[in-house]
């Protein structure tokens, strides 16, 4: 069974960029515009890894962050936030609400497909 | 005074001299009595002499007799006496001898000497040496008496001798008695004058001495008993006279000196009754605290005393003091007066120019005045300034319709009023500046936008400005003065961080010296204060408490706020499409693609690199405007043609919404930046597409109304909320919206249309739009309508773009 990935963000050309990057890399991809339908999805498909961006329209990144922490069957989920926002107190606080890991945009999509190899483990990305 | 003619001196003189009178008369009574006494002891020795003589002579004759004796008896009795006195005779005689002082009678007690002793030796001997042997022959020649003859012829020296003796004796007794008598003469003589003497002293004494001083003794007692006009009349120059002068000099004095005290006397009773005139003055003075009520009893006191019908009085009332204003008036009119007194200008002007009183008289005809209605001749002027210090803070002016002139004690009792009335204006006057400037001052403070405090040392508020009461009023409901006696946890449970408040309070509240500077923010409101406090000293270095300086930040804190937020929006806007064109141009460099998807990346990475353009060019320009101010090239043209224009540039850009132009018939001239209002427009239509649903109705519209043309843009959106609609024009506001969706845009856009209408002179806005949505309008002046459009209007609506 194929590791699942959920891409949340609201800019349809950075879903695209994720899309670009993974796809064909032997994963799985649901794909959210909002936080609601993040949280809904992570909930229902049960991915592997989230990418999720902090500015959406309706619930943020690190609402929905916290929220699925919130929730047993959540609670494992790996969670790499990638947003716009640079400052180190945004950091601080999305790594307090519970995210795995923290990527500013713009980020190096080779680099994040080694963060999802690493991440993904046994089930390795090819 | 000279020696001679010293008193002491004189008295000195006349008591020697009869001192030496009196020593005189002594020794003349002395010497008197000294003879008197060698006459005495003369005839004493007279009489010794005689005696001696006598004895002498008896031995002579016992010689004789007992030499006979023997001669005729031979007995023995007879020579023992013949042998007793011639043993007795060498001794007496040479008694005699010695005794005899006088020279003639020296001769004769010598011959009496030689003759005895030839008597004895020559006769006597050898009788008794002849009768011892043949007493015949003895009595033989006794008979031829030889012996007899020179016994007779001895007693014939004898009684010669005795007799001259007692004439010397008598002569020495008669001269001592002379003498004598003389003595008791100068001695009764001396007595005599003596008392003459000691009496014209006396005279002399009582004359010189005692009758001066029995006159200054009088003199004394009248002046004593209190008549001063007491004199003594004492010539000379000793020192009696001295006195006398000295007495007279000295009643003199007292004289002159009762006369003096006299004067003082009735003098200072007038001036007792100035003093009075003057106190009272004073008291009214004191008693009054407007300057008008003081120009007032001034002016009619002084007036009073000048005996003036007529006075003003002309106030310093700028700091200047070049110029007075009229302030108090007597007998006249103000409005006859001059308002204000220039210096230098009329008499009183020259008055307070000259700082000295000006008088002046009009003569015969004097100066008629009508005063209220009355004539009055004003026959005598004088004009006073009031000097306090180096100040002129007024002048008065006084005229008089008698004939009399100022007097020299009129000028001198207006001068010691003036004084006191300087004194009293100068108070007046700096109590007004004082309660002027603590007006000022006050105004000053309650005009300052921060809240200031002045508390003591023991917390206590000493000063508190209107601001601070607003503040304290509008947070917590209470006035300064009632929050600053709450306990800080009191205040604190007013504050979002109420542990920090009190615990700054609390540091506040020990620290001396030190400034503090706090902030807090209030739970409720969310209004931000920052508090500033620092110790206040007076000019000499002293504490005089703390100022706690509270000023609103709130704005500053929500701007600093926004700004921080929309720069992360700005970030986020920017590394967005940043992170698409670095994601994909990594993919095209390190993956083989086919063509078609290459194509899809690189479209993508020019699509975003537009946005990010775009933001770059908004910022930079917004940036620009805000920094030197919009740069304007001014023209005249058609409002509606650029509409018009505009609109039909974005309709051709989006087939979801309809867009919609009403304008008027005539042209909408104004004179302004063609390009800049185009990206008003633009913008505008942009935002009112981005935020209407597909198939919302975008309407542009203008008018004129008189001198603005109006341009509004109406969509069917969400419409924004009412608290959010002032904020929507700010630089990075965006609106928040729960149902958000994606919307494009640097959030500068509004932000970038309101400087651009600004710098046209013009206003920005927005309202609701009936129904749905939002209207966006903007006015800019209308130019005068001398140009025709400069392009065919389009009305209505706009054809859709194929």
């Amino acid at each position: 069974m194929e590791p699942k990935i959920l891409i949340a963000d609201d800019e349809p050309t950075m879903r695209a960029l994720l899309r670009a990057t993974l796809d064909g890399r032997g994963v799985e991809l649901f794909e959210a515009a909002d936080g609601a339908t993040a949280l809904a999805l992570a909930q229902h498909a049960r991915p592997d890894l989230l990418f999720l961006d902090w500015m959406m329209p309706g619930l943020s990144g690190v609402e929905v962050c916290r929220r699925l922490r919130a929730q047993p069957e959540t609670a494992g989920l790996t969670i790499v936030i990638l947003t716009a926002r640079a400052q180190e107190a945004d950091r601080q606080e999305a790594l307090a609400a519970g995210a795995d890991d923290y990527v500013t945009k713009p980020f190096s999509p080779l680099a994040l497909l080694e963060k999802v190899r690493a991440t993904l483990g046994a089930r390795a990305v090819s | 005074m000279s020696f001679s003619r010293s008193l002491a001196a004189r008295s000195v003189v006349a008591g020697l001299l009869v001192s030496l009178l009196v020593v005189v008369a002594l020794l003349v009574v002395l010497r008197a009595l000294g003879n008197d006494q060698q006459a005495a002891r003369e005839a004493r020795r007279t009489a010794a002499v005689i005696a001696s003589d006598n004895r002498v002579e008896k031995l002579v004759i016992d010689l004789q007799t007992a030499e006979r004796g023997f001669v005729l008896t031979g007995s023995d009795d007879s020579l023992k006496t013949w042998n007793g006195a011639r043993a007795a005779l060498p001794v007496e005689l040479l008694r005699l001898h010695r005794l005899v002082r006088d020279p003639a009678q020296e001769v004769l007690a010598n011959e009496i000497v030689r003759d005895v002793r030839g008597y004895v030796e020559h006769w006597s001997k050898p009788q008794v040496a002849i009768a011892r042997v043949d007493r015949e022959r003895a009595a033989e020649r006794t008979v031829r008496g030889g012996g007899k003859l020179r016994v007779d012829d001895l007693r014939k020296h004898f009684s010669d001798f005795s007799a001259r003796q007692q004439a010397i004796t008598d002569d020495a007794t008669e001269r001592a008695t002379a003498t004598g008598d003389r003595a008791r003469t100068v001695a009764i003589a001396a007595a005599g004058g003596f008392g003459a003497l000691i009496l014209l002293y006396v005279c002399y004494l009582t004359q010189a001495v005692l009758l001066p001083i029995r006159r200054i003794a009088a003199a004394a007692d009248r002046l004593a008993r209190g008549d001063l006009s007491a004199r003594v009349a004492i010539r000379g120059r000793h020192e009696l006279a001295e006195l006398g002068r000295s007495f007279n000099t000295m009643t003199d004095s007292l004289q002159s000196e009762r006369e003096r005290l006299a004067e003082a006397i009735t003098r200072l009773a007038r001036e007792h009754g100035d003093t009075e005139l003057y106190s009272e003055f004073g008291d009214q003075l004191a008693a009054e605290t407007g300057l008008a009520a003081i120009a007032e009893t001034i002016l009619r006191t002084l007036a009073d005393e000048a005996a003036a019908e007529v006075g003003a009085l002309y106030v310093a009332t700028d700091p200047d003091e070049t110029r007075m204003s009229l302030s108090a008036t007597r007998g006249l009119p103000s409005r006859l007066l001059s308002e204000q007194l220039d210096l230098g200008v009329g008499l009183a002007g020259r008055a307070l120019a000259e700082r000295r009183i000006v008088q002046a008289s009009h003569g015969g005809t004097g100066l008629p005045l009508f005063s209220f209605g009355a004539r009055l001749v004003v026959r005598h002027e004088l004009h006073l300034p009031l000097i306090y210090g180096d100040r002129l803070v007024g002048a008065l002016s006084f005229g008089r319709t008698s004939e009399d002139t100022f007097s020299a004690s009129d000028v001198r009792a207006l001068e010691r009023l003036s004084e006191r009335a300087s004194v009293a204006l100068a108070s007046a006057l700096s109590t007004r500046e004082v309660r002027r400037l603590a007006d000022l001052n006050r105004a000053v403070l309650d005009a300052a936008r921060d809240g200031m405090v002045l508390l003591d040392g023991d917390q206590r508020p000493v000063l508190v400005n209107a601001t601070a009461d607003r503040i304290y009023t509008e947070t917590i409901g209470v006035s300064a003065r009632e929050a600053l006696s709450l306990a800080p946890e009191a205040i604190g449970a007013y504050m979002k961080d109420p542990t920090a408040y009190v615990a700054t309070s609390e540091a506040i509240s020990v620290e001396p010296d030190g400034e503090t500077r706090d902030e807090f923010e209030l739970r409720d409101s969310g209004r931000c204060f920052e508090r500033i406090t620092a110790p206040v000293r007076d000019a000499a270095g002293d504490p005089i408490g703390r100022i706690e300086v509270v000023r609103e930040v709130t704005g500053e804190r929500q701007a600093e706020r926004v700004k921080n937020e929309l720069m992360a929006t700005v970030s986020h806007e920017l590394r967005t499409p940043l992170a698409s064109v670095v994601g994909f141009t990594e993919l095209l460099r390190e993956r083989e693609l086919d063509e078609p998807t290459r194509r899809v990346y690189v479209d993508t990475i020019h699509r975003e690199s537009g946005r990010l353009s775009a933001l770059i060019d908004d910022l930079l320009d917004l940036q620009r405007m805000e920094r030197r101010g919009v740069e304007l090239a001014r023209d005249h043209f058609d409002m509606g043609g650029l509409i018009a224009e505009q609109v039909g540039l974005y309709s051709a850009q989006s087939t979801a919404h309809e867009l919609a132009v009403e304008l008027p018939p005539t042209p909408l001239m104004v004179f302004g930046d063609r390009d800049r209002l185009a990206q008003v427009l633009g913008n505008l239509l942009s935002n009112a597409i981005k935020y209407s649903p597909d198939g919302g109705r975008v309407t542009a519209e203008a008018c004129c109304e008189s001198d603005r043309v109006t341009v509004s843009i109406t969509d069917e959106g969400l419409g924004i909320a009412r608290g959010q609609q002032e904020h929507v024009f700010d630089r990075f506001y965006r609106v928040d919206r729960s149902d958000e969706h994606q919307i494009g845009g640097t959030g500068l856009g509004l932000a970038i249309v309101r400087e651009i209408v600004e710098a046209h002179g013009g206003r920005v806005g927005l309202e609701d739009a009936p129904g749905r949505g939002s209207r966006f309008w903007f006015e800019v002046p209308a130019a005068a309508a001398d140009g025709a459009p400069g392009f065919e209007v389009r009305r209505g609506r706009v054809p859709r773009s194929p």
